[in-house]
């Protein structure tokens, strides 16, 4: 364990020496920190306070704690307070992990133990111990103080559960926590801990953890369990009365996960004369129980955030979200005619979405009238379904490691029927669409001044998040683009609109896929080669006899050998194999990948395109016509892929 | 009438400490209900309350193989609580 320091750092940065007594006289002082993240994203304008780092304070104040906690979207972090703690504690999301381990390091290297939590580091403990002492995994409130309890001597690390730590040089995790039962146990989160807090901010409360459901994206099962723990409605009557807010956030995970207790809840609320507005997380099945509807809007509730999550049956099927487009339709009916407004959100990009998905969303959620949305990029969140089947065994690929970039607003993989370029650009442009005029204008109209003034902010912030990641759009295009710049840098004539592709290929399932797709944007296909890949000189001279023919020479990849496909995989080794070691004077070589399991195949495609069109719309709708044909077939066989995506014109 | 439930349940076992018969357990990989045990709550609650908690629409719903009538439901919930 860390000493604490000896000092006493003021403000200008000098160091006081602590005399003996202060020691003992002096209250102990324990920072918590929720940093923000370092990019704009929907909430950016709107600060939905997490309740972590605000319970954890009020639990360490009542045991005796100076506490300051800083959450970072509500005010700036006063780096001398944080310095000057005997213990300092860090929530991390994964968006905000590397402002979490940057502050991490910092506070280290000041000789203050860390204390690292949240789901990020519930799901990466490894990771957060190289910025953090201690790693909390999982609910927090328990664990920290046996963990202060150990840190002052008074029992074993070994014994407490979900802590991961440094033993001798070495990482240690120990079992995990099982989930806290008794929720009423925990106080009332103080909110006046919050440095710079404000009495008329939106206020969160919890009155429940946990989702019965599993959604593929989601990594909140992963955290807070599929049971639905809930704390009783005489405690969340008294949260609501202490904390007398203007607007609460049910922060539950899934509000009425519980219909009957929720109605219980939403009576004595009524029955209480505590009907302050309201919004939470909810389900389209909230729309179809007439008395919970009554219930919400007779309690004064605001708006509902709605877990829509798409309009394209497949993608809903794909998420194990169980719903139906018919049923999302319903419920926007239902909620409507009872006047609650609706947070429609929508995760884009799924295997069986493509870039028209993400505009049809876009017009589907102006066309139902839904008063604001979030088209999130799906993001493979550590602690996910999602990340532990495709990321985290390494059958996907992630574009990038940037955990600040995980937050719904950027693409970090490669989508089947899209390159991530034009996801990202989609969702943003698509996200354009709705905060229009028009829609602003109709608000207004509607004397909705609310929904005009986050429609409107919205509309700015969108503005401002395309200037702050201009060079991750332009890094994501000229990923399309790269062979393009290759063959644009190496040649002397003008295109021929003519590739080179092996023979082999040409004959398999894949090459007629492949020669439709070229067609249908003007360009031949030359085959090279004989039905089976020569050896040696015999392919140098075939390779000789494209240059100036073609510009360029696609070369198939196949990273593994799948049942039935052993013939041509092992054409494809002998192929790479017998590649001539002098490449400068052929024709640039793209890869092409077959057997991945991401978007490989759509972003090779699309980058052989790219050297003959800049217009990406155009070899879309190429690939469009080709899909059909894509789904059977045989070098494909174990890679699902969609037949032509639904899209739902209503 | 007893309840069923569907195979669209996701077995979160809300239902399981609602229903005043223990009439419900979990099965594999869907919870059950035991029409021999199922009062549709017939003298407990106005409602069945399996299908009150459940987060699904159209889970738990009336079993049509087990038509009985509002007399033939309290005779059964005399039976399985002969205490009253």
């Amino acid at each position: 364990m860390r000493r604490r320091p000896g000092y006493i750092l003021r403000a200008d940065g000098s160091r006081k020496r602590k005399q003996a007594g202060e020691y003992l006289m002096r209250k102990r002082k324990f920072v918590l920190v929720e940093p923000k993240s370092t990019h704009l994203h929907v909430y950016s304008r709107y600060t939905i306070p997490r309740l972590g780092v605000i319970l954890l304070g009020t639990m360490l104040r009542d045991r005796g704690w100076d506490v300051k906690v800083y959450i970072e979207d509500v005010s700036p972090v006063d780096m001398d307070e944080v310095l000057s703690a005997d213990i300092v504690g860090v929530s991390s999301l994964t968006s905000t992990a590397p402002q979490s381990y940057r502050l991490g390091e910092l506070v280290r290297s000041h000789g203050i133990p860390v204390v690292m939590g949240g789901t990020h580091v519930t799901f990466c403990p490894d990771e957060a111990l190289e910025y953090a002492d201690y790693v909390v995994r999982g609910e927090g409130e328990e664990a920290l103080f046996e963990l202060i309890d150990a840190m002052d001597g008074r029992g074993p690390f070994e014994n407490i559960l979900g802590l991961s730590y440094w033993k001798s040089g070495r990482k240690v995790h120990n079992p995990d926590r099982p989930l806290k039962e008794d929720l009423d146990s925990n106080p009332i989160p103080d909110y006046s801990l919050v440095e710079g807090w404000h009495s008329n901010a939106i206020i969160s409360i919890a009155t429940s953890r946990g989702c019965p459901f599993t959604c593929t994206f989601c990594s909140v099962p992963g955290m807070y369990g599929h049971g639905f723990r809930m704390h009783s409605i005489e405690r969340v009557i008294e949260e609501i009365r202490i904390n007398k807010p203007q607007y609460i956030f049910f922060a539950d995970d899934l509000f009425t996960a519980n219909r009957k207790r929720t109605k219980d809840l939403l009576r004595r609320m009524i029955e209480e004369g505590l009907t302050p507005q309201w919004g939470a997380q909810v389900r389209i099945e909230t729309a179809f129980d007439p008395e919970l509807l009554a219930l919400m809007k007779e309690s004064n509730c605001f708006n509902v955030f709605v877990g829509f999550e798409s309009i394209n049956p497949k993608t809903l099927d794909l998420f194990n979200k169980r719903q139906t487009y018919e049923k999302i339709v319903a419920s926007i009916k239902k909620f409507k005619e009872v006047g609650i407004r609706i947070h429609g959100m929508f995760v884009v990009g799924s295997d069986a979405d493509d870039k028209e998905t993400i505009y049809e969303t876009s017009r589907f959620a102006r066309e139902y009238g839904l008063e604001t949305i979030q088209l999130m990029i799906l993001t493979p969140l550590p602690g996910s379904p999602d990340y532990d089947q495709f990321y985290a065994t390494g059958n996907r690929e992630l574009l990038s490691k940037d955990w600040s970039l995980y937050d719904g607003h950027h693409a970090v993989y490669r989508p089947k029927n899209m390159t991530a370029y034009e996801l990202n650009v989609a969702a943003i442009d698509a996200m354009e669409e709705f905060y229009s005029w028009k829609t602003i204008l109709q608000s207004v109209l509607r004397k909705d001044i609310i929904s005009t003034i986050i429609q409107t902010s919205s509309k700015n912030l969108l503005k401002a998040w395309k200037k702050q990641n201009r060079d991750y759009i332009q890094g994501l295009r000229d990923q399309v683009f790269d062979k393009a710049k290759e063959v644009a840098v190496h040649r002397d004539v003008k295109l021929s609109y003519r590739i080179g592709v092996p023979r082999f290929i040409l004959d398999a399932e894949i090459g007629k896929s492949l020669t439709s797709f070229m067609t249908e944007l003007g360009i031949s296909v030359v085959p090279f080669g004989g039905s089976s890949p020569d050896s040696g000189g015999g392919l140098t001279s075939r390779l000789d006899w494209l240059r100036g023919k073609v510009d360029c020479i696609v070369m198939p990849v196949m990273e593994k050998s799948g049942h039935g496909q052993e013939e041509i995989y092992d054409k494809i080794q002998r192929l790479w194999k017998s590649l001539p070691r002098q490449k400068e004077d052929l024709p640039a070589m793209v890869k092409l990948f077959l057997d991945r399991q991401d978007g490989s195949l759509y972003s090779s495609m699309a980058q052989i395109a790219a050297i003959f069109t800049k217009d990406l719309d155009k070899v879309h709708k190429a690939y469009r016509s080709i899909m059909p044909s894509l789904s059977g077939n045989e070098v494909l066989t174990h890679v699902p892929v969609e037949s032509k995506p639904v899209i739902l014109r209503v | 009438m007893a309840l069923k439930i569907e195979d669209n349940c996701i077995s979160c076992g809300a239902c399981l400490p609602e229903c005043p018969n223990d009439a419900i357990s979990e099965g594999d990989p869907l919870y059950i209900i035991d029409p021999e045990l199922c009062t549709e709550c017939v003298g407990f609650h106005e409602d069945p309350q399996c299908a009150a908690v459940c987060p699904i629409d159209e889970c738990c719903i009336l079993d049509p193989e087990y038509k009985e009538t509002q007399e033939e439901l309290l005779a059964k919930k005399a039976r399985i609580h002969p205490e009253g």
